[in-house]
């Protein structure tokens, strides 16, 4: 056992957060994303309705609410240690040489999400100026709206845009914005983008919600086409569909993804804590400002408006072709047909751009931590390392969309890869390091006292949890995934590329991780 | 569609559920804040 993973490694300076306000909205942005308004809604209408909630809230009690724990414990404690990321934080953990690569996975996954998030991140930039401008207010239905996303994409050169040149000019507008804001730092860029962004992401929220509770039957038509039916789609209950196991599962899928949990980014955030600052309240302040986002916020805005203009019938159409078939086709429709149309519907991809960007620079400062935790690189220089690690690889994103290049990268690191690392940090934390000493750092300056039956969730039903979560979807999903069932012959050589370069993005971090620690143990 | 009773139901819990969890988090935010 070498005992150079217990080393105190001290930056000369670490950056703090400015306040906890500051903080809870950062660490709150970083979990609510395109997610909560598009995702959420299309998982429950298509998974019992109202019923959903009741595998959604076992969910949030058994897996969300203990893994935000647990990540919060941490990052507290590697921040303690001098470590920002995950490497050093599961090195501090767990006194073995394994321990470091283990939380190179953590790097790996932010890192792959964000490659292919700002990308769609990027969309809701440019929609929502084109919303502004007025700029797709003469299409008329969904099959041409669906052709002007395409158009969009550089995947139809029939549509308005020639080639992919608007969309590559928004997204570089995008990177941007997110490596100025990763270069100012913790307090004077991730934390003043939460205090500006948060606010008006609930302010164009509840605007939209207004607006969607007043519009009544827009076309008296069709008297059946009303906001009210769309309420009763999304939560009158269909309980035989909880007898069905892809119901929890799906409802679990969506705790993760909404909470952002298993990515590696919410211990870097808790590492910028105060030695005794509280976790306990703080992560179930984020979890809850997320939960309010999600199911008051996201669950009245998308679903109810579309019922309301299409019908029920092209609704369950809609929610069947995916999240971004309901953001970006059917919602800029509805603008176009309502009064102010332009407006809302900045105000609606505005709010999902914000949605987007406060996750997004959450994905980025792991890799910005290590390079200046571990390798000892300046802020300038570890911003324009991930910079053009970014940048290189969304290029593969960009111009084999069409081939389901994301798709791959979602799947593997997106879905899979955070189960698998909320696994991992799970048994380090609650059976490695210990339950008992995860219990104290978990009240370490806590406001509240947390109920003892959570020691016993966290240690052995979430786990459970997650191990049964992971068989399921390995069985599911993954094996067929990886023998690349149903994919178009054309798309399979782009899906081996998006899988080649995971595994170069990974060995790369792997080796640097490596790097660091026999420099350190250099120095 | 109609909204059922059911429905109304399902709509009312999740919305108290976070509503009450928020007003519960707050209160303690104020609380430690003021300490």
């Amino acid at each position: 056992m070498s005992n150079d993973q217990q080393t105190p490694f001290k930056p000369p300076q670490r950056e703090r957060w400015a306040s906890r306000l500051g903080l809870i909205l950062a660490a709150a942005g970083n979990a609510v994303g395109l997610g909560n308004f598009l995702r959420f809604p299309v998982q429950a209408v298509s998974n019992g309705g109202g019923a959903f909630m009741i595998p959604y809230f076992c969910a949030l009690l058994f897996l969300g609410i203990p893994l935000m724990w647990i990540e919060w414990i941490i990052g507290s404690h590697g921040g303690r240690k001098g470590h920002s990321t995950a490497p050093g934080m599961f090195a501090a953990l767990w006194s073995h040489p394994a321990a470091k690569y283990l939380g190179a996975l953590g790097l790996f996954l932010s890192l792959t999400v964000m490659i292919y998030y700002v990308y769609v991140e990027s969309w809701a930039l440019a929609y929502s100026i084109f919303s502004f401008l007025g700029y797709y207010s003469q299409v008329a239905d969904l099959a041409q709206m669906s052709g002007f996303l395409q158009s969009y994409q550089g995947l139809n050169p029939q549509g308005p845009f020639a080639t992919v040149a608007t969309a590559y000019f928004f997204l570089i507008l995008t990177l941007l914005l997110n490596f100025t804001i990763l270069y100012r730092g913790v307090s004077r860029g991730i934390e003043l983008l939460a205090k500006v962004a948060m606010p008006l992401l609930f302010l164009f929220a509840l605007v939209l919600v207004v607006r969607v509770f007043t519009l009544g039957t827009p076309d008296p038509a069709f008297p059946d086409r009303s906001v009210w039916s769309g309420f009763a789609f999304l939560w009158n209950p269909r309980f035989e569909e909880l007898a069905n196991a892809s119901v929890w599962l799906a409802a679990a899928g969506q705790i993760f993804f909404t909470l952002s949990v298993g990515m590696g980014t919410l211990h870097t955030y808790a590492s910028y804590l105060r030695e005794d600052d509280d976790i306990a309240l703080t992560g179930l302040s984020t979890s809850t400002l997320n939960e309010f986002v999600e199911v008051i916020l996201g669950a009245s805005i998308a679903i109810p408006v579309a019922v309301a203009f299409f019908g029920l019938q092209a609704t369950q159409e809609i929610a069947r072709g995916g999240t971004f078939n309901l953001g970006f086709v059917s919602m800029p429709i509805v603008f176009t047909r309502m009064p102010q149309g332009e407006l809302l519907g900045m105000l609606w991809f505005g709010l999902l751009f914000f949605a987007g960007i406060t996750s997004s620079v959450a994905m980025g400062q792991p890799l910005v931590a290590f390079l200046q935790d571990e390798w000892g690189l300046s802020r300038k220089k570890a911003v324009l390392a991930l910079a053009a690690v970014v940048f290189a690889s969304v290029q593969f994103v960009v111009f084999f969309y069409g081939y389901g290049f994301d798709h791959e990268m979602d799947f593997w690191a997106g879905t899979f890869g955070l189960a698998v690392f909320a696994l991992i940090e799970t048994i380090l934390l609650c059976w490695v390091f210990g339950i008992d000493r995860a219990w104290e750092e978990l009240h370490r300056g806590a406001a509240i006292q947390v109920p003892r039956a959570f020691k016993w969730i966290m240690k052995y039903v979430t786990p459970g949890y997650l191990i049964a979560l992971l068989t399921i979807w390995t069985l599911d999903e993954a094996l067929p995934k990886l023998r690349l069932q149903g994919v178009p012959l054309e798309a399979v050589p782009y899906r081996w590329q998006a899988r080649a370069l995971m595994l170069l993005l990974l060995a790369g971090i792997v080796v640097s991780v490596g790097l660091a620690w026999r420099r350190r143990r250099k120095a | 569609m109609e909204l059922t009773w059911g429905g109304l139901v399902f709509w009312f819990t999740a919305w108290a559920s976070v509503v009450i969890l928020s007003v519960f988090v707050l209160s303690r935010l104020v609380k430690s804040s003021g300490k």
